[in-house]
């Protein structure tokens, strides 16, 4: 059996004890179904729709040579400087080298995963850099010092309360209880670091390999205010995160959106290309592009290689029974749910990761509404194959399974072992049950049932009960 | 890391490119919902459910005066920023010296997106970014003509164009749910916007 860390237990123990957040998390679950199903069928015709994502992000990721070599010429050309980073260590390093060359004290963030996965923050911290998050879920999780809870709504597991103390600590005396007001505060907060941020760094939703462009998709405005404001903006993407050109942006977006927050359309999608023009009257005075491989690469012409065609909507988290029980934080990962049960493993390995590919019931819920039609229940069983395949040589999940093998292949063994288990077991079930510690991952949440004295095929050959036919 | 290597890893994982499958078509996608409505109804609608004020002006004279007039009644405090080629005199003079100083700011539009009833800003010269940000209240100038049935039909517009720096979509007013799942306006970007759609332009 795949063994659990100590942290995962430990975490998942906290949600599952924790009623109140159980309740919240189911009725997250339902309204973001509710929203997702009216987005969805106003649309008409979804399943195009997700056909039409699915063949732009395939295609994407087959080439993905060719489109980055065209993206990288097309960010040059409108004045970006790109930056390829084989490693998360290399990017971080040339993150920091831009930072320290400016001189910059304070840096601006918009949400981004890539630059969590890469460990970006506390890099900069270390350098003395004040790191602002700016979107308020990303800010409110860094006010707590906790990791992101969900791809999209990084503070989902936070409520009122936790959220009103920490916005009072910042602002050195009590807040109401007031969503409008605790919004309000952090509006103050955040304009002032907006205005005197050295730096901006941004994620990339998407890139637009003909014309060099960074696509960025937000709803509050953040990704606008740090890409407009500081005069040095950094943006940080992962390998895959291209489309070819801008009418294949279209179904992208528009199901991005749709299936990850249930609106027609974010509030803002920022398309930048290159840094501000001579003549521009606003804009940043430069444009880095850092792209990110660490470990992307490696997944491409292999089975996992539909795993890069995600495009980060949450929407699989959302419907999700396992994460719903779970909770965002026993992943342990910046990607959550059932998108980072199978990324987390292919991205950073399997040691330390090889039970996530099993946080699934693999009820299909998450194949069901991607909009790109990751194959998610397919991945992570094959990621299943590649942790048995390796665990199966020593553990005592791969010897049980070889016994069981051995037994059920030979029909006079299996009855004579069943046979044997029947008549022990009355002693055996009197025994203390510490003998079965070996078993403790799986009895401890379970009952372990009783062997029956008479097994079913001893019943049946013995014709008690007598018939055979129809019905049996 | 060195460009041709970084590539080459690539290429070499992906293998020939010609097993890789045939060029991408451009997408087929379905046709839109609402087209029957008509563009400017559907427009207003939707723009209205984002959040959004929206009325119909017959000329970009009447609007500017209705952005007066919106100005007028906000107080004596109220500071226009906009770019320079819609300063007017009759906007009142009450302009703001930066955009990060104005309480409305004011932005014409280069298309309006019926199906979400959000609009399409192209960055670049005098227009640019801070006005549709940085004030809480932001005015937005639509000429009826500027009109597009969906994002497909303005994208396919943007492509045949030379890219500015910034091109922003804008839907609806700033929100955000990050506070225990409860929708609030105005985090970061404005919370109020109000939008005329010129019907002779």
């Amino acid at each position: 059996m795949t063994a659990t860390p100590a942290g995962f237990d430990a975490l998942v123990a906290l949600t599952t004890g924790d009623e109140d957040l159980q309740r919240w998390l189911h009725d997250y679950q339902l309204d973001a179904k509710r929203w997702r199903d009216a987005a969805m069928a106003e649309l008409g015709a979804p399943e195009a729709w997700r056909d039409a994502v699915a063949a732009v992000r395939r295609h994407t990721v087959a080439h993905l040579d060719e489109y980055l070599v065209q993206f990288v010429d097309k960010v040059q050309e409108a004045g970006g400087e790109v930056f390829l980073a084989a490693t998360a260590t290399e990017a971080r390093e040339h993150i920091a080298a831009i930072v320290r060359a400016r001189g910059a004290r304070r840096v601006v963030k918009a949400k981004s995963m890539v630059t969590a996965e890469i460990g970006l923050n506390p890099a900069l911290e270390e350098m003395g850099v004040e790191v602002v998050e700016t979107d308020l879920g990303e800010y409110i999780v860094q006010l707590s010092g906790e990791p992101p809870y969900h791809i999209t709504g990084p503070a989902l597991h936070k409520r009122l309360p936790e959220i009103r103390a920490l916005f009072s600590e910042v602002a050195g005396e009590e807040l109401p209880d007031d969503v409008e007001a605790l919004a309000a505060f952090a509006r103050r907060v955040l304009r002032d670091r907006f205005l005197t941020a050295d730096v901006g760094i941004s994620g990339v939703n998407l890139g637009v390999a003909a014309t060099g462009t960074v696509v960025l998709v937000t709803n509050e405005g953040n990704g606008r205010m740090s890409t407009t404001l500081p005069r040095t903006h950094i943006a940080v993407m992962g390998i895959e995160r291209l489309v070819p050109d801008w009418p294949s942006l279209a179904p992208v977006l528009t199901m991005l959106t749709r299936a990850g927050t249930g609106e027609r359309a974010t509030t803002y999608v920022s398309a930048i290309t290159g840094p501000r023009r001579a003549s521009d009257v606003d804009g940043p005075d430069e444009l880095h592009v850092v792209i990110v491989d660490n470990g992307r690469s490696a997944l491409l012409g292999t089975k996992y290689q539909n795993a890069l065609t995600c495009i980060r909507c949450g929407c699989c988290a959302d419907t999700c029974p396992v994460y719903r029980t779970i909770g965002g934080h026993a992943y342990q990962s910046v990607y959550s749910g059932p998108i980072g049960a199978v990324i987390t493993p292919l991205l950073d390995g399997l040691d330390g990761h090889a039970h996530l590919p099993f946080a699934s019931t693999l009820c299909g819920a998450c194949d069901a509404a991607c909009p790109a039609r990751v194959p998610l229940t397919e991945l992570l069983l094959e990621l299943r194959s590649d942790v048995a395949a390796r665990e199966s040589a020593a553990s005592s999940w791969g010897l049980g399974f070889r016994g069981f093998a051995a037994l059920s292949e030979r029909p006079r063994l299996w009855g004579g072992a069943l046979a044997a288990a029947g008549a022990a077991w009355p002693a055996v079930a009197r025994l203390p049950l510490q003998w079965l510690r070996l078993l403790a991952p799986w009895t401890g949440s379970r009952e372990l049932p009783a062997v029956a004295p008479r097994s079913f095929r001893r019943i049946w050959a013995g014709g008690r009960g007598g018939r055979r036919g129809r019905g049996c | 890391m060195e460009r041709e290597a970084f590539v080459r890893r690539i290429s070499a994982r992906l293998g020939d490119a010609a097993s890789r499958g045939p060029a991408l078509e451009p997408p087929v996608l379905p046709p839109t919902v609402g087209e029957d409505e008509g563009l400017i109804p559907l427009f207003t609608r939707r723009a209205a459910e984002a959040g959004v004020a929206v009325d119909r002006v017959e000329t970009r004279a009447d609007a500017l005066e209705a952005v007066a007039g919106l100005l007028a009644g906000r107080g004596e405090a109220a500071t226009l920023a906009c770019p320079e080629d819609l300063r007017r005199p009759g906007l009142g003079g009450r302009w703001a010296s930066d955009p990060r100083m104005a309480t409305v700011g004011l932005s014409e539009a280069d298309w309006g997106i019926a199906v979400t009833g959000g609009v399409v800003f192209r960055h670049e010269g005098s227009r640019g970014r801070s006005c549709s940000l940085l004030p809480a209240t932001v005015a937005i100038l639509l000429p009826v003509s500027r009109l597009r049935l969906d994002l497909a039909a303005v994208l396919r517009e943007v492509a045949g164009l030379p890219a500015p720096a910034c091109i922003t979509f804008m839907t609806g007013v700033s929100h955000s749910a990050d506070i225990a799942s409860v929708t609030c306006r105005g985090v970061h970007g404005p919370g109020e916007v109000v939008l005329w759609l010129i019907d002779g332009e």
